[in-house]
């Protein structure tokens, strides 16, 4: 079996036996009439102090501290394990009183980016290989200015040598925008490609009013609209990567707070 | 180093003129004034009156390569006190020595790196790792004097000192550094002297200088060095000088060589039948010694392929000898439609045509060669005649090596006769991993002469979510500065990242003047000594792979401002390259930061482990 295949099954099967050892206990636990509400509670804390641990792990690049992708394996499940130890708090029902509405619509927020984030990041690296270029996300604003630059410098050029506005004025009614910044966000997230052609597409048919020198210099434009729509989609994608993360870790941190709140409210009411 | 020469045609137009060899003679290179001076024709004259150039005939050398010329540009005098080290051990040289005057003495073990400016290696423990996660300075490579800068060596005498700071900006430094004579007391030494050549076989094999060794006469040690470029013009047409640097070979290198081998030193030979083995082994040296400058060339501008990969062995030919790598590497191809399909790449140690000659013993009938070998940049081969591994050699195999050797060729025809054209194996053992590679990745490999990386960076894009995780970890160890780019050659779903690959052949270490890029003595990882390096970009120039990056070094003691050669006022540069965390427990961080296991050290020459991590 290959690994990737081999350590799933392995990891869904250690999640799905904890489980089920934790459902059987608390399940042993009512029948015994013991409040489970504390114990469910204290293994809900002790799961996401340990989740929020692989945040230090990664701080902490040097002592060997087993590989980040391994503590990433146990965040996975150790976080899908939460989510049935939630329930099992909860009762699978919204609480009453509004702090405790609060830290539950929190939880379920952090589970379901967490759930989010992991779908992104196994979908949209292959969507941004499959592009055939690669560039760094730092630079990108960067490389839109180099496109940015040349695209006028065509067209001071076109302006200059043929003495004639077309270009310009298309450039400043249709590209001007477009080169200023990144694009198309949603577009390139939602795959809508279609759109993505129609400025290709309005520049080429302004081929009729132009003399062979500037049709070159709109075939140019033309790569320069494409490698932007490429820089554009990585932006994008990338942004959406590294996004997730400001919804998930904060949140993380607002929650570890609020848990201690709550730790103390119970035990003082 | 060449100069520019600027030709006016008229006022408005200028060309620069092409460099050419011997614009500048050999020892213009050295920052000495007092060394950096063409050779007068006296010293010509007295050249030429000493073995080993009174021995050779002029006469057949051209007109345009003459062999005074030869001296004159490709030779220069050195001039050592007692104590200096001409070469270090471990160091990668290109040249090779002639001692004129005076003696040498050849340390031969028990030398302690620290004497040849080289620091003592210690690993950082974890609290250290740790305290340095977060005592790392704010600005990129920020330190002070002492970081970077190589403590003045009282006992050297070519070093020129700065006495305002205590410590030498070694830009300055000529490429000499003393060793203590304290030093060489609990040495194993030898003395060489007046006409000893030595350091030829490194220079022309690239491979490490296994001595050190230092000027030993009270008085001035006058030494020839000659570059590998004048060797290697000497040897081509003064064939007793060649028969004079392969015989040091065969005495020095090539039996041991030879004895290695897991298949030829498991021969019961007597000494007699080594001896016949050895007379009868022929070398070769194919493509550019300089590979990677004329791959350099050859990617940036494109060219002839089957010009810069020459022909060793092909397919179809009878077998007349068996091959083994010396240095270098070799690639192994077969026809496909109008041009070659890679099936593998062989390094060095690894043979090739074995099988073909066991089926030939064995069956008793001469077929031919399967596949077609190639030099893959530069390779330096030893060939046994058919005739010698036939007669001597293999009959003195033991029998049980014989018999795997037999299965796994029966194993190999078996799976022949099923497989199609791709997937055809390359003459290894290591048939399924080959076969397992994307026949494109593995030309990709070859192209790029990657294979060439022992801990080249994989990086697999469909995992890779872009985090920087592994950038982050390396600049969390590295001073603040990331010792890589996330950025590379791709193929495929595959990037091979700007990461130092740590190279079978490391040309970034030839001609370093310093030494300070060095092997470390406990990994083997090839490092940079900061203290020593003096900035000459020779290394970051030599890297085929361009993983080699100069950085300014920044003062903490003054502001985190650029520090500044006091005497040429220019930026102190430094280069910095991966070291895969040499100093820190755990191995490369940035391996161990990547959470989506899309990050892989790799070496190249392990097939079946990159066959194994590619298809996950």
């Amino acid at each position: 079996m290959k690994f990737f295949r081999a350590r799933r099954v392995r990891a869904v099967a250690i999640t799905s036996f904890v489980a089920i050892f934790i459902i059987a206990m608390v399940s042993a636990w009512e029948t015994a009439l013991h409040p489970t509400n504390y114990l469910t509670g204290w293994m809900l804390l002790t799961i996401v102090v340990f989740l929020s641990l692989y945040n230090v792990r990664k701080k902490l690049t040097y002592p060997p501290l087993f590989k980040a992708s391994s503590w990433m394996q146990v965040h996975i499940y150790a976080g899908y394990l939460s989510v049935i130890v939630f329930f099992l708090h909860t009762n699978a029902r919204l609480p009453n009183g509004a702090f405790e509405i609060i830290l539950y619509l929190i939880f379920v927020l952090i589970a379901l980016s967490g759930v989010f984030g992991l779908y992104l990041s196994r979908t949209i690296p292959a969507r941004l290989t499959h592009n055939d270029q690669e560039v760094i996300y730092e630079r990108i604003p960067q490389f839109i200015r180099q496109f940015r630059k040349q695209a006028q410098s065509l067209i001071i050029k076109a302006v200059a040598s043929e003495d004639s506005t077309i270009l310009e004025q298309f450039y400043n009614h249709n590209m001007h925008h477009f080169m200023a910044a990144p694009r198309n966000f949603w577009k390139h997230i939602f795959k809508t490609s279609r759109d993505l052609n129609a400025l290709q597409k309005k520049l080429q048919s302004e081929y009729r009013y132009l003399n062979a020198n500037e049709i070159e210099i709109a075939k140019q434009l033309v790569l320069i609209i494409d490698q932007k729509h490429d820089l554009d989609f990585h932006y994008a994608l990338q942004k959406v990567l590294k996004l997730w993360l400001f919804v998930h870790i904060p949140l993380a941190f607002s929650l570890l707070v609020l848990l201690v709140v709550h730790l103390i409210l119970v035990y003082a009411f | 180093m060449a100069t520019e020469q600027v030709v006016e045609f008229s006022d408005s137009l200028q060309v620069l003129q092409k460099p050419k060899r011997w614009d500048a003679p050999f020892s213009f290179e050295l920052s000495n004034k007092l060394e950096a001076r063409a050779m007068t024709e006296k010293e010509l004259d007295e050249l030429l009156s000493i073995p080993p150039f009174s021995d050779m005939d002029s006469s057949r050398f051209p007109a345009s390569l003459s062999l005074r010329d030869l001296l004159r540009n490709d030779t220069r005098i050195r001039l050592y006190q007692k104590g200096d080290a001409v070469v270090r051990v471990g160091d990668y040289g290109h040249s090779a020595f002639l001692i004129l005057s005076g003696s040498c003495l050849a340390v031969l073990s028990g030398l302690d790196n620290k004497h040849l400016g080289r620091p003592n290696f210690k690993t950082k423990s974890v609290f250290e790792s740790l305290i340095g996660i977060f005592t790392n300075p704010d600005s990129p490579e920020e330190g002070k004097q002492e970081d970077f800068f190589f403590q003045a060596n009282k006992q050297s005498t070519a070093v020129d000192t700065d006495t305002s700071s205590g410590y030498v900006f070694v830009q300055d430094i000529p490429n000499v550094l003393a060793v203590d004579p304290n030093s060489l007391t609990n040495t194993k030494s030898d003395v060489m002297s007046e006409g000893t050549l030595f350091g030829e076989l490194s220079a022309l094999g690239r491979v490490k200088r296994n001595i050190t060794v230092t000027a030993n006469d009270p008085e001035a040690t006058k030494v020839l060095e000659i570059r590998w470029q004048g060797l290697r013009d000497i040897m081509k047409y003064d064939g007793a000088f060649k028969e004079h640097i392969n015989q040091l070979f065969r005495t020095r290198g090539l039996k041991e060589a030879l004895r290695n081998s897991p298949l030829i030193g498991s021969a019961k030979l007597s000494e007699s039948q080594w001896e016949t083995v050895i007379a009868q082994t022929q070398f070769e040296t194919h493509g550019s010694y300089d590979w990677y400058g004329s791959y350099k060339a050859w990617k940036a501008k494109g060219g002839d392929k089957e010009k810069a990969e020459p022909l060793i062995m092909k397919q179809g030919q009878y077998i007349n000898s068996l091959v083994m790598i010396r240095t270098g590497f070799a690639k192994i191809s077969i026809t496909h439609g109008k041009s070659e399909l890679t099936l593998g790449y062989l390094g060095k140690g690894e043979m090739y045509g074995l099988k073909e000659l066991i089926r030939n013993i064995s069956s008793g009938q001469p077929s031919p060669i399967q596949t077609t070998l190639r030099s893959a940049g530069y390779v330096d081969i030893v060939r046994i005649p058919t005739r010698t591994f036939e007669d001597i050699i293999f009959p003195n195999i033991p029998e049980e090596i014989k018999k795997t050797l037999l299965q796994e060729m029966a194993a190999d025809e078996l799976a022949k006769s099923t497989a199609d054209e791709n997937t055809l194996r390359a003459d290894s053992s290591e048939e399924n991993a080959v076969h397992k590679i994307d026949p494109a990745m593995k030309e990709f490999f070859a192209e790029n002469r990657t294979l060439n990386g022992t801990a080249t960076m994989l990086i697999d894009l469909d995992r890779c979510t872009r985090c920087d995780d592994c950038v982050t970890a390396c600049a969390s160890g590295h001073n603040n500065n990331p010792r890589f780019v996330r950025h590379g050659l791709t193929q495929g779903k595959y990037m091979i990242a700007n990461a130092c690959m740590q190279c079978v052949d490391p040309v970034c270490m030839i001609g370093c003047p310093t030494g300070a890029i060095h092997r470390n003595e406990k990994s083997g990882d090839v490092v940079i000594n900061q203290k020593t390096c003096i900035g000459c970009t020779t290394c970051a120039n030599s890297c085929p792979y361009d993983n080699i990056r100069m950085v300014n070094v920044r003062d903490t003691e003054n502001d985190t401002a650029i520090m500044v050669d006091p005497v040429h006022g220019r930026p102190i540069e430094k280069a910095t390259k991966c070291d895969l965390c040499v100093e820190h427990k755990g191995g490369p961080a940035c391996e161990r930061a990547c959470p989506n296991d899309a990050l892989k050290r790799v070496n190249m020459g392990d097939l079946p482990g990159l066959e194994k991590w590619m298809n996950r």
